[in-house]
């Protein structure tokens, strides 16, 4: 048995990097950079919270990307890119939620609100799941692939139409308008929110081209057996 | 075939086997009753602000009764052995589509017909406050869900658990048609005039515009075997 597990050299260089880059990331948001005034400690997850939100809509925005290579190309390695995409997207999808209503508890003082980001957010998490649904009840299946490419560009479609509807339907409800103060970060701040970005961006790449192989190996082990039971 | 005479026939099919079985029109229209009664119950027989929730009430009706509708639908094409006809014609797959969007817009206009009346009745409420900008928002917002809803059919038919699938991905996706819908709809009935609401009005046509023009492209896409 190989103990690199059939991973191509630039894929364990990627490991490596990755694992510095995450411990950087961790530094410099917990010790490098200040302590915010008036939130205190309870700041610090703003590093990871943008960061996985930004990963999550690089994810999406991949998923459409691969979708109209793969309906032009017809190549099943761009099917593949997609869905391995819309899973680690999920995945991070979720995260940003969990993590900004932790942080909304304090900040705001609730768990969650109906602002446009927020709900945009959330609908985005609803098709993305609906994606996977999807492929998990098509299967390997090529007509599947090509259903699933079509939600994926309507999808990201969406994605703005989304946004402006719910924009529009807070500002006409009265309520909480919560903005965030987005202008001036600490110099530390922005440093750091730049390197786990980073870290999180190449933790991204990295996820998709592992998932992505563990899947073209999976298919292609269903292809063998299938052969094999003829 | 000319474009118009292919988008005409395939209406005249669905019509004549609709209305000889009346297989999606009738669920349709009992399921979208039996949500305005349970409505009725949750919110008690006393309503405080009607104006606030009629609308709602009235779209979460038709968009759940719709979705059961057009999983019937495609359900049945497909059990019949149309939908292989259909790929298997020469016809334009565009012309396929604007087709079943429209049967698809005959299907939730007929509950709307019934609905509307009924809302009226149940809970005393002057639905049709303004005639024709009511009916616009109600018809701009059914162009919007009959032309998401008749591609994600076409997605989801054939798959494993279709019609869970379809409510699944319809949904989501929905949600700007949904949101500006309730709120031109809902603002009229309280009345409000049509300027009041031109935003949603300009919303709902976007979009409308979008996803029929990307449904349109793509539907040869989903509909091939």
């Amino acid at each position: 048995m190989r103990r690199d597990a059939g991973l191509s050299k630039p894929v364990r260089i990627l490991h490596v990097l990755e694992f510095v880059l995450v411990c950087l990331a961790l530094y410099m948001a917990f010790i490098y950079a200040p302590i915010e005034k008036e939130q205190g400690i309870v700041q610090k997850i703003f590093y990871f919270h943008v960061a996985a939100a930004w990963n999550a809509f690089l994810a999406f925005f991949l998923i459409f990307v691969a979708s109209i290579v793969y309906l032009a190309s017809r190549r099943g390695v761009w099917d593949v890119v997609a869905r391995a995409s819309c899973e680690i997207g999920v995945m991070f999808c979720t995260a940003t939620l969990l993590m900004g209503s932790l942080w909304a508890r304090p900040a705001w003082n609730v768990w969650w609100t109906w602002d446009a980001r927020l709900t945009t957010t959330l609908v985005l998490w609803f098709i993305y799941v609906g994606y996977l649904v999807l492929r998990s009840a098509t299967g390997d299946s090529e007509k599947g692939a090509r259903a699933a490419a079509v939600l994926g560009i309507i999808g990201f479609i969406d994605v703005p139409i989304v946004f402006f509807s719910v924009r529009w339907w807070r500002t006409m409800h009265t309520g909480i308008i919560v903005g965030r103060s987005g202008g001036g970060l600490a110099p530390g701040m922005g440093l750091a929110l730049m390197v786990s970005v980073t870290a999180f961006t190449l933790l991204f790449v990295h996820l998709v081209i592992l998932r992505t192989g563990s899947m073209r190996l999976s298919r292609a082990a269903t292809g063998i057996w299938m052969s094999v039971r003829r | 075939m000319p474009f118009l005479k292919t988008i005409y026939l395939i209406i005249k099919k669905d019509f004549i086997s609709e209305v000889r079985t009346l297989e999606s029109v009738a669920a349709t229209v009992v399921l979208a009753l039996v949500i305005l009664v349970i409505c009725g119950f949750a919110f008690g027989p006393v309503f405080g602000d009607l104006e606030k929730v009629a609308a709602g009430i009235i779209w979460i009706a038709i968009a759940f009764s719709g979705t059961l509708g057009l999983s019937r639908m495609f359900g049945a094409e497909r059990e019949n052995g149309c939908f292989l006809g259909l790929v298997m014609s020469p016809a334009n797959k565009g012309a396929v589509y604007l087709a079943k969007v429209i049967t698809v817009l005959a299907l939730l206009l007929t509950v709307e017909v019934i609905v509307l009346p009924a809302f009226a009745v149940l809970f005393d409420y002057p639905v049709f406050r303004s005639f024709w900008p009511t009916t616009l928002c109600f018809l701009l917002g059914s162009i919007g869900f009959a032309a998401v809803g008749t591609m994600m059919a076409t997605v989801s038919s054939g798959a494993k658990r279709q019609e869970m699938l379809l409510s699944v991905i319809l949904f989501p996706l929905m949600v700007p048609v949904l949101i500006s819908a309730v709120r031109s709809t809902g603002q009229l009935m309280a009345g409000s005039s049509l300027a009041d609401v031109a935003n949603w009005v300009r919303m709902l046509v976007v979009c409308d515009m979008i996803f029929l023009v990307s449904s349109f492209i793509m539907y040869d896409l989903v509909i091939e075997e």
